[in-house]
This record gives structure tokens, sequence and C-alpha cells, in this order.
């Protein structure tokens, strides 16, 4: 029996210790905004619908996906350039959205809880690997 | 060290959920929410047991009726205000500090009796911590957090609206981690149907709840879904279980949690635990990931007049992946020196994808006067 919870214990350590990288995620848009922009960006009277703070609105990821890439998702024409560069397919290093999750101008997003670094990574590649939307 | 002061014009940060403290319950000789507070959930309008209490167990002194008893409202008529304003400062990150002055809440609250049936309003002022893109509607700067018709019979409730259903710890804290993780943060509030059975030692409650069915009344994931809880008293200690499930048209996430209550009277400590895992499955693209979110608080009461609170929380948005979880030490203390009037010092030490080497630090302290 003590043998039993023995190896419960153990795996629930192991489970707390965390065991992937964040390269082990999908950097897809779906999943990009379903875990790591929505729950970290739209609530409260931040950029969800209600607040839409700076004039952004990130709570569905079809009016996120417009706003950061200036492009509607599957659409022929590109509308134009993206609001304040905030994403550059392509090149994370030039994308706004990367300075304001790292803070590299000052202003840091999310203004009350940097984001972890292993999700800031998984946002990274999304654009590295294109930006796309599906 | 750079110093910047944000003054904020207007009702800054929302009107955070009204004064729910889960501490009370079971030590202030209150079994459960409801002796003091008109909603099964707590928080809120306050009943005339609650005002009683806030002069004299909470502080000791003054009169905590509505307007000090200088207006005597019909049976069927309860009314009440809530203002919080709050002055401190935040570092970041190892980065520059932060002062913060921001007014946090101004709500009014009606509730109005037909008998065993009940409207609960709350109407408030929506400010926003940073200023408002040009052009935005006038009616974002007005919120009504909750408004439901409650039927309350001798063992069953049931309520129609817009609140939070009965799950969790519901500290007041809008910034705690089971509310800020657990889609109960401000203005999160759903429109929901819930049903609640009681008995002198235990209570449960289902509901079924929509997200966002009336357009700029919320923010958050705006699920739909369904949440359960179950809480049975053993004299001075407690346990509850509590499942949700929350549906968008991005994912699906199964919750279940367990909470406990002990209440130490020799030395008026209390002890407060919450735990949920949960599991979040995604729709286009993704596997499923495994979320755990833990909270551990203990109180010391010395009342009348002043509690001090240590609390640990800490939240794995995905429990495998390295370097991604939140942990929080908080500290708080609180003097409640007549009726009607809270002192609230809270300050945290928070570290995000286990890096404790710049951590996050705020300590903020608030004003509450309600009436």
């Amino acid at each position: 029996m003590s043998g039993h919870w023995l190896r419960i214990g153990i795996g629930f350590a192991i489970l707390l210790a965390g065991c992937d990288a964040a390269d082990d995620r999908s950097a897809r848009w779906p999943y990009v905004h379903a875990a790591i922009l929505r729950p970290s960006c739209t609530s409260s009277n931040c950029h969800s619908k209600l607040g839409s703070q700076g004039g952004v609105d990130l709570s569905t990821p079809d009016a996120a996906y417009v706003l950061l890439t200036g492009t509607v998702c599957r659409a022929p024409d590109n509308p134009g350039a993206p609001p304040g560069n905030f994403v550059r397919p392509g090149h994370p290093e030039s994308s706004q959205l990367m300075h304001l999750m790292r803070g590299d101008g000052g202003l840091i997003m999310p203004p009350d809880a940097p984001l972890p670094d292993a999700e800031i990574d998984i946002v990274e590649r999304w654009i590295l690997e294109g930006a796309t939307c599906d | 060290m750079r110093l910047t002061l944000l003054v904020l014009a207007g009702l800054a940060l929302a009107p955070s959920a009204a004064s729910a403290y889960p501490q009370f319950q079971l030590a202030l000789g209150s079994d459960r929410c409801s002796s003091c507070h008109f909603s099964p959930a707590g928080g809120g309008l306050i009943n005339d047991l609650g005002r009683d209490e806030s002069g004299d167990t909470l502080s000791g002194r003054g009169d905590g009726r509505f307007a000090y008893g200088a207006v005597e409202l019909p049976s069927w008529l309860a009314l009440g205000v809530d203002t919080r304003f709050a002055l401190g400062a935040k570092r970041l990150d190892g980065r520059d500090i932060t002062a913060l002055v921001f007014p946090m809440q101004a709500d009014t609250y009606a509730r109005v009796a037909f008998g065993p049936i009940s409207l609960n309003l709350t109407a408030g002022l929506n400010g926003a911590a940073r200023s408002r893109t040009a052009g935005a509607s006038p009616a974002t700067y007005v919120v009504s957090r909750q408004h439901y018709l409650m039927y309350d019979g001798s063992s069953v409730t049931v309520r129609a609206g817009r609140f939070f259903p009965v799950f969790g710890t519901r500290t007041q804290d809008h910034t705690a981690y089971p509310r800020r993780y657990l889609d109960q943060s401000t203005l999160e509030e759903p429109y929901a149907l819930e049903v609640g059975v009681s008995g002198s030692s235990w209570e449960g409650y289902i509901a079924g709840f929509l997200g966002d069915p009336i357009p700029y009344t919320g923010a958050g994931a705006r699920a739909h879904g369904a949440t359960a809880y179950y809480e049975r008293r053993f004299g001075d200690y407690l346990i509850a279980g509590n499942a949700r499930l929350a549906l968008t048209s991005d994912d699906r996430r199964v919750t279940l949690g367990a909470i406990g209550k002990y209440w130490m009277p020799g030395p008026k400590l209390m002890a407060i635990g919450e735990l949920d895992l949960q599991r979040q499955s995604f729709v286009v693209a993704g596997g499923p990931r495994v979320q755990m979110l833990g909270f551990a608080q203990l109180t010391r009461m010395f009342m009348p007049g002043y509690m001090i609170g240590a609390t640990l929380q800490r939240w794995d948005p995905d429990l495998s992946l390295r370097g991604s979880s939140r942990n929080a030490l908080q500290l708080d203390g609180q003097v409640f020196p007549w009726a009607h009037v809270e002192l609230h010092l809270l300050t945290r030490i928070e570290s995000t994808g286990g890096d404790a080497t710049h951590p996050n630090l705020l300590a903020l302290l608030q004003l509450h006067y309600y009436l």
C-alpha cells in the first residue's frame, strides 16, 4: 500500500516539475490565442471587447488576428499593414508584440504580471514561422 | 530610480466584486455566506445581521446600519454603496518602480423583495487603468456587474440573471489566482441560472451559464457551461468540492476542485485551501493540457478591529511545460476601525516561469468605505 502511494507521489512530483520545453507546444494561431493571449490579455478592462484598451480588442481569434497582423484570416487580399506593426510575419525581432511582451521599450504587457518566457517563446515561434492564422 | 506617478482620472481597474471575506465563515459565528449577505455566494449587499456584525464583531464601534440608521428603509427594500480607493506601488521584473493612485470601486446596490422573490441590482462606474480610446461609447463608463432575480425559500434558492455562480473560495480580491485564472475576475460575471439546496450543515448548487449574450457587459473568456458546488460543514471545519465545464468556440475546459476551511478557535487562526485541476483541450490546434491552481491562506483574527494573513498561490497553465508557472506570496493586513470602514494593506511578491531572481512586487493600500 505504501509503495502505491509512493508511486503516486513520485508521479505527481514529476508532473509538477514539468518536463516539456516550449518547443514541444503548438505554435499555431488557434493555440497561441486560446492558450496565451486570451487568458492573459483579455480579462477585465484590458483588451476585451468591453475594455478595448488602446483600441485593441483581442477577445476573439479572428479580431485579434486582424488587429495584430493587418490581415483577414484566409482572405485573398491583404488590407494593409498591421496597426503599429504588432506582428511582422517571419520577423519577431521587429514585431512590436514581442517588444511589448518582453518590455524592451519600457512598456511591458501584461502590465500587472509579465508572461513567463515559455509562453513568449511560443508566440515568437508563431511569428517566426509566418504568423499564419490556421 | 525612476518614479512614475499614475494619477488615473475616473474610476480605475473597474469595480471589484464586493466584499466577501471567506475568512469570516466559521470564524465569526456564521456558518454560511448567506448569514450576512443576501447572495448565497457571499459578497455584495449585506443583510441586517451582516450590518450588525460590521458594527459589533468586526469593528466593535459604530452603527453598521444603512446610512447609520438615519434612514429607515421598509422591510422590502435594501440599499447599499461600496467605494474603494487605492494607492501603492509596483515593480515588475526588476524594472523601475511605478506608483499607483486610483479609485477602485463605486457601486450601488438595491434589493427589492416581494416575499421570497427579490430583484437584486448592482450599478457602478466602470473606469480603466489607462485612458480610453477616443470615441469610446459613454455606455462603457457605467456597468452593472450583477442583476438577477432570486427565489429564496427555506432551503431552496433559485437565481437567474448576471452573477457569479457559487464556485471556489470566492475571495473579495479579484486578483487572487482562483478568481483571476478561473474566469472569476472583474466583470467576468456570466448570465446564469442557479439552483441551490441547503441543510443545517451542508449546501449544494448547480448552475448553467452563458458567456456573452449581451454585448459589452463583460470581459474574459466568455465561456458557456455549467458549475456544481457542494459544501459540508463539521463544526470548526468544512470541506467542499466543485466542478465546472466551460466551453468556447476555441477550447473546452473541465475543472475539478476541492476547498477546505479549518478554524482554530484557540489561536484564532483560519486556514483556507483550494486546489483545482483543469483539463483544457483545443478545438483546432494543440494537444490538451492539464492546469493546476493552488491557494493556501492562513489568517490570524484580532477581532474586533484587526486581521492579518499570509497566502501562497500557484497557477500552472500547463503542468508539463517547463517554466510556465506563476507563484505568489501575499501578506495582508486589514483594519476595521469603525463600522463602514476598512483599511487593507496588500503586499505581494510574485514570480513567473519559476524565475525568482526578478520577482514582481506589489504594495497596495486600500481604503474601503461602504454605506
